[in-house]
């Protein structure tokens, strides 16, 4: 016994480091196979080019996105440059920047709250149903209500601005909004007064929603309020195919 | 002879290591990253998931056209010292249309409900809608704009739109 301890103590140091590092090197080399074992196989059941075309759609969609940020940018330096030549044209430019941020066009800076959301780890129960234990478009959707009513200007969801046509949809626990899609977790960004938080913890809706989704299912809502809160613009289309203006009808 | 790590063949040996090791976390860091949990859906999802995302990447390239002319043409207008306030105009009432600013009409669907529904439904079918692709979404007379919420149990739905 006491020379099997000679033995070990006769050891040197960096003989035992590299020990360790052989072993770390065996536990990521195995970890790694296994990563890459189930690709393989979905390249026989054709999954993974499906994974390789969204992964570059969605590349594309961001390169896209930048492209009409750069666009509109361009457009509103080009217009902004008659500013001041005439009333009229001055007038018109602050009607165009006061439409823009209704649209959701123009990034906002502000005071706001963020949450973060993220699928639950509490266990699925055998008779459960794993889709109630994820996130999804449905709470995207009960946040934005529930910010909207506590007086929220302006909301973005993983940097993708809410708008009037914006759409938040469920595809196998995938969300998307704006038909981008995102990836967990789900980060709600939204300018509005300080009291938010206060007018969400009066909300029945929110109660109601922070006790089934977090309290029962165990969904991770946190939330934090930095000193400013950034929304971005929405990089999308305006999409005016079918409709046209009409005249107002005149007030009663 | 005993080794030791001033020897240059175990110095070299632990260098390999732990090139190969940083290596392997950084692959290992990547590739759980890299697909963003795309590789768990099935092959049924993910079709739909390449549909949206199409769509949606064709709608971008036509707003980054029609951006590219109305850009052309504002520069254009800017050079030969014409005036661009029919342009601003146009942009303006473009602008307004589509954030429900101003009433706008078209080819579309009215749906009439006549059974029990409550606000979730309702919400639920706006956002259908929404994902339809609709450019203009009015219930009753009350246009739905970014901030409007549908609420209320059945036959006392509400429409609520803070401004």
């Amino acid at each position: 016994m006491t020379a099997l301890a000679a033995r070990v103590r006769a050891i040197p140091s960096w003989q035992v480091t590299l020990g360790f590092a052989l072993l770390a090197l065996g536990f990521l080399i195995a970890a790694q196979l296994r990563a890459e074992g189930p690709l393989v196989r979905y390249t026989t059941q054709e999954r993974s080019p499906l994974v390789t075309t969204a992964l570059a759609l969605q590349t594309q969609q961001e390169q896209l996105k930048q492209q009409i940020l750069d666009l509109r940018g361009q457009i509103k330096g080009v217009e902004d440059q008659g500013q001041g030549t005439t009333a009229q044209q001055r007038e018109l430019n602050a009607s165009l920047e006061q439409a823009r941020i209704a649209a959701g066009l123009i990034p906002l800076t502000g005071t706001g709250i963020v949450f973060r959301l993220a699928d639950s780890t509490h266990p699925v129960p055998p008779n459960g149903n794993p889709a109630d234990y994820a996130v999804t478009a449905r709470d995207i959707r009960t946040v934005m209500a529930e910010l909207w009513l506590a007086g929220a200007e302006a909301i973005a969801v993983n940097g993708e601005r809410v708008t009037a046509t914006t759409g938040v949809l469920d595809i196998g626990g995938t969300i998307l909004v704006n038909s981008a899609y995102l990836a967990p977790p789900y980060q709600v960004s939204a300018i509005g007064p300080t009291d938010m938080l206060d007018q969400l913890g009066k909300s029945q809706g929110w109660v109601a929603f922070i006790d089934t989704r977090r309290g029962h299912f165990g969904i991770d809502v946190s939330f934090a309020e930095p000193p400013t809160v950034e929304v971005p613009a929405f990089a999308g289309s305006l999409n005016l195919r079918e409709s046209r203006a009409v005249a107002a009808s005149p007030a009663p | 002879m005993r080794a030791s790590l001033r020897d240059p063949r175990s110095q070299l040996l632990v260098s390999l290591v732990a090139l190969i090791l940083g290596v392997l976390v950084v692959v290992q860091i990547r590739s759980q990253a890299g697909d963003s949990g795309l590789a768990e859906r099935s092959a049924q999802d993910l079709t739909l998931l390449v549909a949206n995302l199409n769509t949606r990447n064709d709608q971008l390239r036509t707003e980054v056209s029609s951006l590219d002319r109305q850009l052309q043409a504002l520069e254009v207008g800017g050079r030969n010292g014409t005036s661009s306030l029919n342009q601003i105009r146009d942009d303006l009432a473009r602008i307004r249309a589509w954030a429900g600013l101003d009433p706008v009409a078209g080819r579309g669907v009215e749906i009439t409900i006549s059974g029990a529904i409550d606000g979730l439904a309702l919400e639920e079918l706006i956002n259908e809608l929404r994902n339809s692709g609709s450019e203009a979404i009015a219930i009753e007379d009350v246009r739905v704009v970014a901030a409007t919420v549908v609420g209320g149990g059945v036959g006392a739905c509400r429409s609520t739109t803070r401004r």
